[in-house]
């Protein structure tokens, strides 16, 4: 324990205080500028988006992951390790659809959502719609197209923050001029 | 003085011996270990290309030979994937020829790193991943101002770059 307190803080590491007020005043801002709900979620999920297709290279260059079997591996990457890595919480896979191409991130603790209370009249906002972008972004760069949306909100007073992922495709690599 | 005499001597012969397969479609030199790596995208763009001991040049553009180098790579790549008998997990590493080697490292996320060396070099696998998470990664990702998929201008990649393989064990000093 000694040892790790003498050791310089990891630059990539910032306070958790300072990210959720920095998000939040983020969000806040967006509704002052747009004012709409919908257009707000539009604008995080592009942000989110924009986020993830960088992020994933950061993610696969320190996890040093190599390409997933199949889609339930795919979210026990996401789950135990990428959230683990990004926001420091594991969510709970769950609710795997029949056919298995579909299932839901179960967030117990948002590190996203301290601090806040939504006021009323924003019952459309998806506060942490971010990461539903970041997701999708990440999830394209490696090649599966996937739609990603809020289910519960503990935010809206559900009981937990669901996060429901469906795989749409795969995107191949583009074939080079000249071949079929 | 002595060194840089050998440099020529070995370089001369090359081109001797270039000269008579001169239809050959890709030839790069025997001599270093690193000759020329280059940085491809999904979709075929070549993003960066860069050389250390390649002694010969083609005739044709770059552009040319980026394409060419794509559809070689996207045709071994499905020939593999499709005799192997069993699944693959890493799949196409690196071929040989009497004259060089070529290395191939592609990141989940569909980038893919071409190195060209000479036969001694072992399996740089590491050393690829290496230049995607440190230096690919750090300073072009993490760089807000760079466009991904896009040719690399960045300076400070380049430097990182050449750097790190110059500071290889591997890279003969005499010849850079």
């Amino acid at each position: 324990m000694s040892r790790q307190s003498s050791r310089a803080p990891d630059p990539r590491k910032v306070n958790g205080e300072l990210f959720t007020l920095t998000y939040g005043a983020l969000v806040a801002q967006l509704l002052k500028d747009y004012e709409d709900d919908d257009e707000v979620n539009r604008q995080l999920e592009k942000m989110g988006y924009n986020i993830g297709v960088r992020l994933i290279e950061d993610f696969l260059a320190r996890s040093n992951v190599s390409r997933c079997n199949d889609f339930r591996e795919t979210a026990d990457q996401i789950a135990k390790v990428a959230f683990k890595m990004y926001l420091g919480v594991t969510p709970v896979v769950s609710n795997w659809s029949a056919a298995g191409d579909e299932f839901s991130l179960l967030i117990e603790n948002n590190p996203l959502t301290d601090f806040v209370e939504l006021p009323d009249g924003h019952t459309d906002l998806n506060y942490s719609n971010l990461l539903c972008g970041a997701l999708k972004g990440a999830m394209e760069m490696v090649q599966m197209e996937v739609d990603v949306k809020f289910v519960q909100d503990q935010l809206k007073g559900d009981n937990i923050t669901e996060l429901r992922l469906k795989f749409i495709r795969r995107l191949e690599d583009a074939v080079p001029a000249g071949e079929d | 003085m002595e060194s840089e005499d050998e440099e020529e001597l070995v370089s001369s012969d090359d081109n001797e011996k270039l000269c008579d397969r001169s239809d050959t479609a890709y030839v790069t030199n025997h001599l270093a270990l690193p000759a020329s790596c280059r940085i491809l995208v999904r979709n075929g763009t070549c993003l960066y290309y860069t050389e250390w001991n390649r002694k010969t040049h083609l005739s044709m553009s770059k552009d040319e030979e980026f394409k060419l180098m794509y559809g070689m790579i996207f045709s071994i790549k499905s020939f593999v994937s499709r005799i192997s008998p069993y699944d693959l997990k890493d799949g196409f590493l690196n071929f040989k020829t009497s004259k060089y080697k070529l290395h191939f490292y592609e990141t989940p996320s569909g980038l893919k790193l071409v190195m060209n060396t000479d036969l001694t070099a072992g399996n740089i696998r590491d050393v690829l991943h290496q230049i995607y998470s440190n230096i690919y990664v750090e300073y072009i990702v993490k760089n807000p101002m760079c466009e991904l998929g896009v040719p690399i201008k960045s300076e400070l990649f380049k430097t990182k770059l050449d750097d790190y393989i110059r500071g290889l064990s591997v890279f003969p000093m005499k010849l850079s």
